[in-house]
């Protein structure tokens, strides 16, 4: 019984070869491209969130700076003298306290894989005369590299001897160009509180961003300690990875609440950023939807036609016993098989576009064009197309089901 | 023999509400017999062909009730009617109706095939049949739309048989075939009333075409005014 639905379904598919084409095609082209912009989308979002976590942690634990109270009262004696200050930030370290246990804390959280302990300190960089200003990153340069992948950025010299003798340090590629260092030059640095080391240059690195090539320097924990006269225990920031990135903001008030320090997670740290992923996000979204939709009004298009020309054979049909579900399953099923053999097509061709794409050289640091085959992503393609071409068939489907026999006849 | 009674209908109204409220059926009541060969006649506007629709089940919008084999059709759902038209009844129109883009022995075969008692093979068997005694075998394998009028005709015969139907209602059957044809088709309504002994019902303006009949319902103004119409 089911049989000869089909075999009329297929009957009037195979004597309308060339609409059924170009309603498959235009299936494709959507399916296609569909599936190319979620690709491409998530390629370009993998790639810029690992360029983000080359510089940001998903998680940094500070302490914030506390504001001076503007008034404040000697609550020791009764009648205590009211105190009026001016509201400014209180001088008082930035050391965690006691980070060690901190530490332990945060590590034995199941959501975190790395915790680092961190001292940024604000430094000169000088060589002879010039002088550069810029940023010490003093931490553990293994625990580093496994939070931003330090290695890759390298342009000479390797991570590793920073291990071995305090007082080394690597810089980025615009420090050395603009104060004309050498690798295994010396360099003069001078903290903020005026203390002077002379470091060994054993590296460049080269990151994204030009800014940060220009002020940005690793060195070990120890040394950024001593740079700020302060002793093992001072630590200012500790950074965080988790498992899931994309739950850092939740995940950051977890960790406030354990630690009782602040918190940033990445997303707040580059918020202009995330904004920005955001439109694409939403902009990709509607061009995908709207090209998939013109596909199906094609179909819709040619089944209404049809309908409209077949008004007698539906009127035939159900006179012999064909009903109303009947004449729906024939229908949606033309419009199934078009959506079918499109989705099919339109899917080896985004597999041909993304591989295409995949092979062009880009440059710089992004070397080939970010995109590669996601399978989830042509899946829900696949779904998405199948399932809008069902309700682009199941609409003059309807219509046609709702043919009223008689009214054909009596014409 | 004892007359079986295969359709039967009650008091049977029907409106018609554009442009204004009409009666178009007004209290038919008849019966129709096992291979009894029944024409309905009457002036054009007398409801004859309204009232075959009402009968063939595809017009659900009437008062009064329909019984087909003792079987009360009147309220059904519509896929419960569908089932009954496939088995129980077979069309013929003024015009043929047929697919298309199938072949002469595909449309024959359709009815046959949706109902789903047979075998592909067996169904094909019993189409081959009904052409070869249609005589039109040798246009089995044809495009339906590469006939003849009076083939593709013979053609939508074949097709109301295909599912040996206990009525077979016609509107009009001979409306657009020469005399010729006409002769074929009404010795073939002789043939299936009286020796396959199915009962047909006919609506039909050609009195010669009426006259040969077994009986002449004729309607005038929504009524039955002779349920046996002598010419």
């Amino acid at each position: 019984m089911k049989g000869v639905n089909i075999e009329i379904a297929l009957t009037h598919i195979l004597t309308r070869k060339r609409q059924t084409i170009v309603a498959s095609l235009g299936v494709s082209i959507g399916i296609a491209i569909y599936i190319c912009l979620n690709t491409l989308i998530i390629g370009t979002n993998r790639y810029s969130d690992n360029a983000i976590f080359k510089s940001t942690p998903h998680i940094r634990v500070y302490k914030e700076d506390d504001i001076s109270k503007p008034l404040s009262k000697d609550t020791s004696q009764k009648n205590g003298t009211i105190v009026i200050v001016n509201p400014k930030i209180a001088n008082i370290s930035k050391n965690l306290i006691n980070p060690s246990k901190l530490l332990n804390d945060i590590k034995k959280q199941d959501q975190v894989t790395a915790a680092a302990p961190m001292v940024t300190a604000n430094i000169f960089y000088n060589n002879g005369k010039s002088q550069l200003t810029g940023v010490g990153w003093g931490m553990n340069i293994i625990e580093g590299d496994a939070m931003f992948d330090i290695q890759s950025t390298m342009v000479v010299g390797d991570l590793r001897t920073l291990l071995n003798t305090p007082n080394e340090i690597i810089i980025g590629v615009g420090i050395a160009d603009k104060l004309n260092i050498k690798l295994y030059d010396n360099i003069s640095v001078i903290s903020s509180v005026g203390v002077i080391k002379l470091m060994k240059v054993v590296g460049f690195f080269k990151s994204s961003n030009a800014v940060t090539d220009k002020s940005k320097s690793y060195m070990n924990l120890a040394t950024a300690q001593q740079l700020l006269e302060e002793g093992p225990n001072y630590v200012t920031d500790i950074y965080v990875k988790i498992k899931n990135p994309e739950e850092a903001p939740q995940y950051a008030t977890v960790l406030s609440t354990l630690t009782g320090y602040s918190t940033e997670d990445w997303k707040a740290a580059n918020e202009l950023f995330v904004a920005g992923k955001k439109i694409r996000a939403v902009m990709f979204l509607f061009i995908s939807w709207a090209i998939l939709l013109v596909a199906a009004f094609g179909i819709y298009n040619i089944l209404n036609m049809t309908v409209s020309q077949k008004l007698n054979d539906i009127a035939i049909l159900k006179a012999n016993g064909f009903s109303g579900g009947d004449v729906v399953k024939i229908f949606v099923m033309e419009a199934m098989v078009m959506g079918l053999i499109g989705t099919i097509i339109g899917f080896l061709l985004a597999l041909l576009i993304v591989t295409l794409l995949s092979r062009i050289y880009i440059g710089a640091d992004i070397g080939y064009f970010p995109i590669q085959f996601e399978f989830s992503v042509s899946m829900m393609g696949v779904a998405v197309g199948l399932l809008v071409t069902f309700f682009a068939g199941y609409i003059p489907a309807r219509k046609a089901s709702k043919v009223d026999p008689v009214a054909i006849f009596r014409k | 023999m004892e007359k079986q009674v295969v359709l039967r209908t009650k008091g049977i109204g029907k409106y018609f509400y554009d442009p204004v409220k009409f009666k178009v059926l007004d209290d038919i009541s008849f019966e129709a017999y096992k291979g009894e060969f029944l024409t309905l006649v009457g002036k054009s506007g007398s409801g004859k062909s309204t009232l075959l629709y009402v009968l063939s089940t595809m017009d659900t919008d009437y008062e009064g009730e329909l019984f087909i084999d003792d079987e009360k059709i009147s309220g059904q759902s519509l896929n419960k009617l569908a089932t009954i038209r496939n088995k129980n009844i077979g069309f013929i129109f003024q015009f043929h109706y047929l697919l298309p883009e199938f072949s002469c022995l595909k449309n024959v075969m359709i009815p046959a095939l949706k109902l789903g008692k047979y075998s592909h093979a067996e169904v094909e068997q019993q189409a081959y049949k009904r052409l070869e005694m249609l005589g039109i075998s040798d246009q089995a394998l044809k495009p339906a739309s590469k006939l003849s009028g009076g083939q593709q005709q013979r053609v939508a015969i074949a097709r109301a048989l295909i599912n040996n139907p206990k009525i077979i209602m016609c509107d009009e059957p001979t409306g657009n075939l020469d005399s010729k044809n006409t002769q074929i088709v009404f010795d073939m309504f002789q043939q299936i009333a009286h020796e396959f002994h199915q009962t047909i019902i006919a609506v039909t303006h050609d009195t010669d075409f009426a006259k040969a009949s077994d009986r002449t319902i004729e309607l005038a103004d929504g009524k039955i005014i002779s349920q046996d119409l002598k010419f």
